[in-house]
């Protein structure tokens, strides 16, 4: 299978390869566009040097967890985004649904944008950075921490990316409520979650789970405590939190499948 | 057992009505008010292995939305599909590694890359040995002249090219079943002429079953054995292509030639259809009298110099069913 999707994406980046002005153009843009959103919140800091009790080089240590692992789910779930919606609307899902694989494997294997790893570097850069500034007591877990927030980060995105898309299934457009979930929750994170309210700490906990994109692992990494009793050791459960939000991305992808209605013709 | 089994299948779609009046935007995505259309309201059919069938209807008489629940793409709302002992909706991808799939208006084909390149991609989608790939290939390339723009990108092939890709694409794999969805749509006499006879070619000698839609009956003509007509949602005709012509062309036309330019003709049992100088056309009903009845009347009253009885055309039979649908009950 796995062999199969890098198969598929190698032709899929061998089209976009077609058109390698553009191709190159946009991986630039995209890079500088997402950097701008640090330095707006560099600048941000100049003029409150502490958020919610957090100095800039601890935000950054937020978010670079939350844009390096956003910017990951965004490569690949790619398909599931503006390619998908143009598939509803022509109708080009029933080719999908004529191949003997798995519509989900299929979307997933039909786009990779290689340009929004820009957003990666970028939140990687922050987060080395940021980790400069702290002095970090590098133990073997807090090593293992990282990788498997981002990892479980990724998952999260990407679950909110494949619940937009599967809304397709019944208005055709990915409707931009899901946006406040996939950019909104990126750009909420980025604070400390703490300086929420109850409600929308627990929406972004308990519900749609971006707070688990980096708050809890940010708590373990900076030996801070959270005001409102969050154990930093839920850091750990965040894989299970993902997969199990992914899960349910993927059940709710099953019945909008099953609701295709395809168009005219 | 038959390979295509369907049973009093319905698919209903339910669309949005938008209520009228100012903000009829806003208040829809409040309150969603939708009406049912039945595409598809009663079908049952079957296919037998090896048939070259013919689905026809008129534009939104429900071929597309059947083709679409055969292939596993809809699920129906209602009734029975079975296709070689499968449930397409059910059991979509054990269903479609069997069957091949064509739609004219759209390619499966992977736009930016070399034709060659969706082949390759095709083997490894449905794992086919190479050595038998590779056979296929071959002798689709023999029979569809592929050679020539196998290294071409797909959007750069001309439609009848495309057409020719899509045909080898869909039955690389060895699908026992061809699911064709207007496959000559938009094609030149000669492309057209091409794919019918690389479709005959695989239904005898390859045993492939193929369902067609099309609206040129010049491929049902030259293609099918059988017909499946519907009309609103429903079959109105099912059988050979020469009963339909035997039960519902009863009028035949005979044209004659006389010595001297007439205005007007009048004999029993035939309906004057036009004057067109010394040519005069006739209309008559097989059941009531013969051709040779008929001319005897004519030669008695005026001289012929030349005639000929005109068959009626299978299209003009469909026509005459699409317009009374009622000529059947």
């Amino acid at each position: 299978m796995l062999a199969l999707y890098l198969r598929l994406i190698g032709a899929r980046i061998r089209s976009q390869m077609q058109y390698k002005l553009s191709f190159w153009l946009e991986l630039i843009g995209f890079a500088l566009s997402t950097g701008l959103e640090f330095v707006a919140l560099a600048l941000l800091f100049g003029k409150f040097p502490v958020v919610g009790g957090w100095h800039l080089a601890e935000v950054g240590v937020l978010y670079g967890l939350s844009s390096t692992s956003f910017g990951l789910a965004e490569m690949v779930s790619r398909g599931f985004d503006a390619p998908f919606e143009l598939m509803m609307q022509r109708g080009s899902f029933d080719g999908v649904l004529t191949r003997p694989l798995n519509s989900f494997f299929q979307i997933m294997a039909s786009e990779f944008q290689l340009r929004r790893f820009g957003r990666s570097i970028q939140g990687a850069l922050v987060f080395l950075y940021a980790c400069r500034h702290l002095t970090i007591n590098w133990t073997l877990a807090r090593m293992i921490l990282v990788p498997l927030t981002l990892l479980s980060g990724m998952t999260v995105y990407m679950a909110l990316i494949v619940i937009g898309a599967t809304m397709c299934f019944w208005t055709i457009k990915t409707p931009e409520v899901i946006n406040i979930f996939t950019f909104g929750g990126d750009a909420l994170v980025s604070y400390p979650l703490s300086i929420y309210n109850g409600l929308i700490r627990n929406l972004f906990l308990w519900v749609v789970p971006v707070g688990f994109v980096n708050y809890p692992a940010a708590l373990l990494l900076l030996q801070r405590t959270d005001p409102h009793g969050l154990p930093a050791g839920v850091a750990w459960a965040a894989p299970l939190v993902a997969a199990t939000f992914f899960a349910v991305a993927c059940l709710f992808w099953r019945v909008g499948v099953s609701k295709y209605t395809s168009t005219g013709s | 057992m038959a390979l295509i089994e369907v049973e009093h299948l319905r698919k209903t779609f339910l669309l949005a009505v938008r209520p009228p009046g100012r903000f009829a935007a806003l208040r829809s995505l409040l309150s969603r008010q939708t009406r049912p259309v039945h595409a598809v309201s009663d079908v049952s059919f079957t296919v037998a292995a090896g048939e070259l069938v013919g689905y026809i209807g008129p534009n939104g008489a429900g071929k597309s939305t059947t083709m679409k629940m055969l292939t596993g793409i809809l699920h129906p709302t209602s009734g029975r599909i079975e296709v070689a002992g499968r449930v397409p909706y059910r059991e979509r991808v054990e269903h479609v590694r069997r069957i091949g799939v064509v739609f004219g208006q759209r390619s499966q084909l992977w736009w930016d890359l070399p034709t060659i390149e969706s082949f390759t991609l095709l083997r490894h989608i449905y794992r086919m040995p190479v050595a038998r790939w590779q056979a296929n290939l071959h002798s689709f390339s023999a029979l569809l002249d592929l050679e020539p723009f196998l290294n071409t990108p797909v959007r750069q092939l001309s439609l009848g090219q495309r057409m020719r890709a899509d045909l080898a694409a869909a039955l690389l794999h060895d699908p026992t079943i061809l699911f064709l969805d207007e496959p000559t749509i938009g094609l030149d006499v000669v492309a057209r002429e091409r794919i019918r006879e690389f479709l005959e070619h695989i239904n005898r000698e390859n045993g492939v079953t193929i369902m067609l839609t099309t609206h040129d009956l010049a491929d049902i003509e030259r293609l099918c054995q059988r017909v499946v007509l519907i009309d609103h949602g429903g079959v109105v005709y099912d059988g050979q292509i020469a009963t339909l012509r035997t039960r519902f062309g009863r009028w035949r036309t005979l044209v004659v030639d006389l010595n001297q330019s007439v205005d007007h003709v009048e004999v029993p049992n035939a309906e004057l259809l036009r004057v067109e100088g010394t040519r005069v056309a006739l209309r008559f009903d097989r059941d009531h009298t013969t051709a040779a009845d008929l001319i005897a009347a004519v030669a008695a009253r005026y001289p012929i110099r030349d005639l000929t009885v005109e068959e009626p055309a299978i299209e003009s039979i469909i026509r005459d069913i699409y317009e009374q649908p009622n000529t059947l009950q």
